[in-house]
């Protein structure tokens, strides 16, 4: 297995953003091990079916993963398994060498799901503080001002979940992820109900607040184009049963702006993981 | 502005049925048993029947308030145990199944050998409402959303904090309608306990009218009883809306 620390610190180092070390001390990111990971779902009746199986992945602290494969190949439950909402029926995961339960019960991690799971009688601002609330911490009301601003909604703090659009809620969702600063970031399918300017604006500045505070962050899309902005490595799953199929680098420098999108580089990886993701899903079809 | 529709149909439903009443009564379709509406009406007004009437009503409301009271806090209290003591839940939703199947008047005559008769009214009404509000709050705690159970759970809460925070708000629009239920039940549960032997109260009142033939007392206290639920539930109807609004659900 390849191991990918010191490319992404040195990545990391070029970026050279002066709050980084300030941030750095108050979190640590944290390295994610995932051996033979396999998961099986009893349907009952005595069928099973193979969700995920057999993955084997390192990801460096600090690290940004994307992962990408046909609808139902798998993608939700190998993060859920991560974020320690379901066990693996085979294999082990840990986050900085300990359980990803450990994680989670000291409040380390961040997820935003492919529901934007709001609480509807809770206004936005009362949202995103929500993991405050908890996990039992005292409210930091300057963070959560400065989170819903950097999501771009300040002037809809006190909006109620359904005053809001579908893009709006997946940004305060995003919010409530990131404002506890979380060792361990985890994004299904994200941005979906966002257009496409918003989606890059939302991408550009995700990869800003990443590039600030360093997380290990696995984020599940169905945009390539997207994996290929934001990760510093590609997993691209199989279809079901998911097994990693393929791990691409994604040598670009950071830190990344819109115009990445236009050099050649990103243009021809993004040109050769589209090939491989339609490889992969005609093969499961033809099966 | 719904709570006021369904008031509005109420009303029509009802003026028509007291209209067929009246000619049923003066018809004499059903013979003694249902006399005209306007003769209960006079009956209920005169001076003696209306104190007595009211003073009975007094009793069973007041009855029913305690049983009510206590019934939805007990219920809620249990059904919201079950979320913090796992093993407590299996029971709980066991229970539930069966809860509607127990008959609240074979439960009387027990009330009335361990709480005594003063106090059986109370305990059946309170009874009623807390096999309403059990079954209905339970019912709430699993229609909570599986995504907010997974950010509840990613977050490292402590099962008390996720019961306040996410449960609780999550079930309360069904407990709200199990309070709903519950308090015309409430009403139903006072008079059948007072039935049992109670000093005073409707159920008193229409044992006693039932047995003495008088039938305009016996169908003056029917209808402040039947009266008495429905405006408890309209209250209790109007909160909800207005609960819900606040929520934003
Ligand atoms: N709790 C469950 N019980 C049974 N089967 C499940 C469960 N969760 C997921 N599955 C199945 O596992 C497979 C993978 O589902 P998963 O949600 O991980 O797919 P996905 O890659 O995230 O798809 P999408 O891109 O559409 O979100 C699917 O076939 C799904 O039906
Ligand atoms: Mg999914």
């Amino acid at each position: 297995m390849i191991s990918n620390t010191s490319h992404a610190q040195t990545l990391r180092a070029s970026a050279g953003e002066p709050e980084k070390a300030e941030s750095a001390s108050s979190t640590s990111p944290s390295e994610i091990a995932l051996t033979n990971v396999s998961k099986t779902f009893a349907l009952g009746k005595g069928q099973t079916l193979d969700a995920v199986s057999n993955v084997d992945l390192n990801i460096a602290g600090g690290e940004f993963i994307a992962l990408i494969g046909a609808s139902g190949c798998g993608k939700s439950t190998l993060l859920r398994m991560i974020a320690g909402l379901e066990d693996p029926s085979q294999g082990s995961i840990t986050i900085a060498g300990q359980s990803p339960e450990d994680c989670i019960k000291r409040h380390k991690l961040g997820i935003a799901m492919q529901e934007h799971g709001l609480m509807p009688w809770l206004s936005a601002w009362n949202n995103v503080a929500m993991p405050f609330r908890l996990a039992g911490l005292p409210i930091d009301k300057k963070r959560v001002d400065e989170l819903l601003a950097l999501v771009e909604l300040a002037d809809f703090a006190q909006a109620m979940p359904k005053q809001l659009s579908g893009g709006m809620k997946q940004r305060v969702s995003i919010a409530r992820a990131l404002v506890l600063k979380p060792d361990v970031l985890i994004l299904d399918e994200p941005f979906g109900a966002l257009d496409a300017v918003t989606r890059r604006l939302m991408n550009n500045e995700l990869q800003r607040i990443w590039s600030q505070q360093p997380t290990t962050t696995i984020l599940v899309t169905h945009s390539v184009e997207e994996a290929v902005f934001l990760a510093d490595r590609i997993c691209l799953m199989s279809p079901r049963p998911g097994r990693l199929e393929l791990i691409e680098e994604v040598e670009l420098n950071r830190p990344r702006g819109l115009d990445t999108m236009h050099e050649p580089e990103f243009r021809q990886i993004l040109a050769k993981l589209t090939t491989a993701l339609d490889d992969v899903c005609t093969q499961g079809s033809r099966q | 502005m719904t709570v006021a529709a369904d008031l509005l149909k109420w009303l029509v439903g009802i003026s028509t049925l007291m209209v067929f009443w009246e000619i049923a009564g003066r018809q004499a379709w059903l013979g003694d048993g249902l006399p005209p509406l306007s003769g209960v009406f006079d009956y209920a007004n005169e001076p003696r029947s209306t104190e007595l009437l009211l003073r009975s009503a007094g009793i069973t409301a007041t009855n029913a308030s305690y049983g009510f009271v206590i019934g939805s806090l007990i219920g809620t209290l249990i059904a919201c145990s079950g979320q913090i003591w796992r093993p407590l839940k299996q029971g709980l939703d066991t229970l539930s199944t069966f809860v509607n199947a127990i008959p609240l008047i074979a439960l009387g005559p027990l009330m009335i050998v361990t709480v005594g008769e003063q106090f059986t009214p109370m305990a059946t009404a309170a009874l009623a409402v807390f096999f309403a509000v059990l079954v209905a709050t339970l019912g709430g705690f699993e229609r909570v959303p599986n995504v907010h159970r997974d950010v509840t759970r990613a977050y490292g809460t402590t099962h008390w904090r996720a019961l306040l925070l996410v449960q609780f708000p999550n079930a309360l629009p069904s407990l709200i309608d199990g309070l709903k239920l519950g308090v015309s039940t409430a009403v139903l549960g006072a008079i059948l306990g007072e039935w049992f032997g109670a000093p005073a109260g409707l159920g008193v009142l229409i044992v006693s009218s039932m047995q003495n033939f008088q039938i305009n007392l016996l169908w003056s206290a029917a209808i402040i009883g039947t009266v008495m639920s429905g405006a408890a539930y309209f209250l209790l109807a109007l909160l909800q809306a207005r609960l819900l609004r606040r929520l934003g659900l």
